[in-house]
């Protein structure tokens, strides 16, 4: 199983090998090892907005109509 | 057709992220909430524009941010039609950083409700609603992304989640 990362980021095997792509080619084990600390994330979610001074909404002048 | 009724004349949806990267389509596509007359284009000053957003990450067991994604919907409001009302002349979406670790996808969409008017008859004030949704997934794993907000024409929001 994998305990490394490589410098790009991808995890690597056992053999210092890069996983490859293709789920299909993972072992069961490396499967699991991927799911459990790899995959799997903890998530941050952080709001950001601005917020203005609500304007005034002036009624429509409806005699300038055509 | 009448100022009173507020309606998108722009997109009702588009991608915002696909296959992890920013989707041209964000460079080109608006929404808005403008009052249902031909010359809709002729609302004055408009104010803004302002924004809300969300910054998301997502580390992984082994420390590795694996995904750090921030957006903003962005809009102007307070333009006026004859003198009166509150529209939102242009609203639009950006993705200020989105990076995605190897076998992480990201897919996020932008979709616009039907505006309506918050206000009165004399004095329209737009409602904007859009969704933001999509999803982070691995091979796997995968989880659902979505944000409502609502957007008033006075400049004023709500996020419903």
């Amino acid at each position: 199983m994998s305990q490394h990362i490589g410098q790009d980021g991808v995890p690597l095997r056992h053999d210092g090998t890069p996983f490859p792509a293709d789920s299909s080619q993972w072992t069961d084990a490396e499967k699991e090892y991927l799911e459990t600390y790899y995959f799997g994330t903890r998530e941050h979610v952080e709001s950001d907005g601005q917020t203005v001074a609500a304007v005034d909404v002036p009624e429509i002048d409806g005699s300038a109509i055509a | 057709m009448s100022w009173e009724h507020v309606i998108n004349a722009a997109q009702l949806a588009w991608k915002v992220i696909e296959d992890g990267k920013p989707s041209a389509e964000i460079s080109t596509n608006t929404c808005n909430a403008v009052p249902d007359v031909s010359d809709w284009h002729s609302l004055t000053d408009a104010q803004g524009p302002t924004w809300v957003g969300r910054k998301l990450k997502w580390e992984n067991y082994l420390g590795i941010d694996v995904v750090d994604l921030h957006f903003r919907v962005h809009w102007e409001y307070g333009a006026r039609y004859r003198g009166g009302g509150a529209y939102i002349p242009n609203c639009w979406i950006t993705v200020i950083k989105c990076d995605v670790a190897w076998g992480f996808d990201v897919s996020l969409n932008m979709h616009v409700h039907n505006p309506t008017n918050a206000g009165d008859e004399r004095a329209p004030k737009a409602r904007l609603p859009i969704t933001v949704s999509g999803s982070v997934s691995s091979p796997l794993t995968s989880q659902t992304l979505n944000w409502d907000y609502i957007l008033f024409g006075d400049g004023d929001h709500e996020s419903l989640h």
